[in-house]
């Protein structure tokens, strides 16, 4: 199984930067909380990421900090519900402090 | 086949409850032998010197790490060179593993605890 | 472990209501898993997050109640709702048998939380199919 990735930091958190350079294939990268202000378009870098990983907002957060319209389009937005699907089909779940 | 944990360090060492608690956590792991992997990262890498801060020669926490059967340490290169600690010996040792070794030590992890 | 069945949550939250979102996120988390039918083993409440359980907390007028919005999740659920003994007696939530033992003038434990060590939380791990930490 993948891991899925918790990441509650904006762009120039060290938590987050250190996550995003720890990623494995197939990884899935949850952005919630101040975490979705660093998903706006272009913040997407995959030049030197690994193949087939996955980022996702949670709506929630998008909604409340009106990004809604301002994701990267690699930045799928996903709802709680979702959000618990991801932790059941991935492993493990790391946090980002 | 038994789980395995990985649990991730960031908290720096200090006299605070939080810095204490997060060695707690490591401990108990230790103590009910999840025979835990333990990668030191961001400011968790301040671990791996023995600081003046805290006096020459006192006992850490951490010095009970043996004691507690946890012997598989990590260290993030990033982090230790950040903290200017790239070319120090790291005490306790641990392996220093860069991006992609930590991505494969989370990997072959069942579950992640953050300390 | 087929996608989709029931699987056996933990939940911990490490960041307390008044300096991060960690219990409101951690809250809406646990509501959506017991909507899709898994079950959450406990959840545990470490480092500052224990401040969750001091019922001698008043929200100003129009703010929420996070705290009793966790009770209300327990109680409803059958979850256990745990915060770490050790870091709760540091931070001054004792409940009844604590404040007797250190001859304390009061209690303030949130019901139906529970004060617990942290083997509860390393057993909570083990137990569950996945872990989920909500940090500050």
């Amino acid at each position: 199984m993948a891991a899925l990735h918790l990441v509650n930091r904006p762009a120039a958190d060290a938590a987050r930067a250190r996550c995003l350079a720890s990623l494995g294939s197939g990884d899935t990268v949850l952005f919630y909380e101040s975490g979705v202000l660093g998903c706006t378009v272009g913040s997407i870098d995959r030049r030197n990421a690994q193949p087939n990983v996955r980022y996702v907002a949670l709506r929630a957060d998008v909604e409340r900090h009106g990004v809604a319209g301002r994701l990267d389009r690699g930045v799928a937005i996903v709802d709680d519900l979702e959000f618990v699907d991801l932790v059941a089909s991935h492993k493990p779940i790391v946090s980002w402090i | 086949m038994s789980t395995r944990y990985l649990i991730i360090v960031n908290r720096e060492p200090g006299v605070g409850a939080l810095a204490r608690e997060a060695i707690d956590l490591l401990l108990v792991a230790g103590a009910f032998d999840l025979d835990p992997a333990v990668l030191f990262m961001g400011r968790g890498v301040l671990h791996l010197t023995r600081s003046r801060a805290h006096g020459d020669g006192e006992p850490r926490p951490l010095d009970a790490l043996g004691t507690y059967g946890i012997t598989r340490l990590y260290a993030d290169a990033s982090s230790l060179r950040h903290a200017h600690l790239d070319h120090a010996p790291l005490d306790p040792a641990a392996t220093v593993v860069e991006g992609d070794a930590i991505g494969r030590l989370i990997a072959q992890s069942d579950v992640v605890l953050s300390a | 472990m087929p996608f989709g069945a029931d699987v056996k949550l933990a939940i911990a939250v490490y960041g307390a209501p008044t300096s991060s979102e960690a219990p409101y996120s951690a809250l809406r988390f646990a509501r959506a898993a017991r909507e899709r039918g898994h079950e959450v083993l406990r959840v545990f409440f470490y480092y500052e997050a224990v401040a969750i359980a001091n019922a001698l907390v008043v929200p100003p007028q129009g703010e929420r109640d996070i705290g009793a919005e966790w009770s209300a999740f327990g109680r409803e659920h059958g979850v256990e709702l745990v915060a770490c003994i050790a870091a709760s007696l540091r931070r001054g939530i004792v409940d009844s048998t604590e404040a007797a033992r250190y001859g304390l003038a009061a209690h303030n434990l949130r019901e139906p939380f529970m004060l617990l060590g942290l083997g509860q939380f390393i057993e909570m791990a083990a137990n569950a199919d996945r872990i989920v930490t909500f940090v500050e």
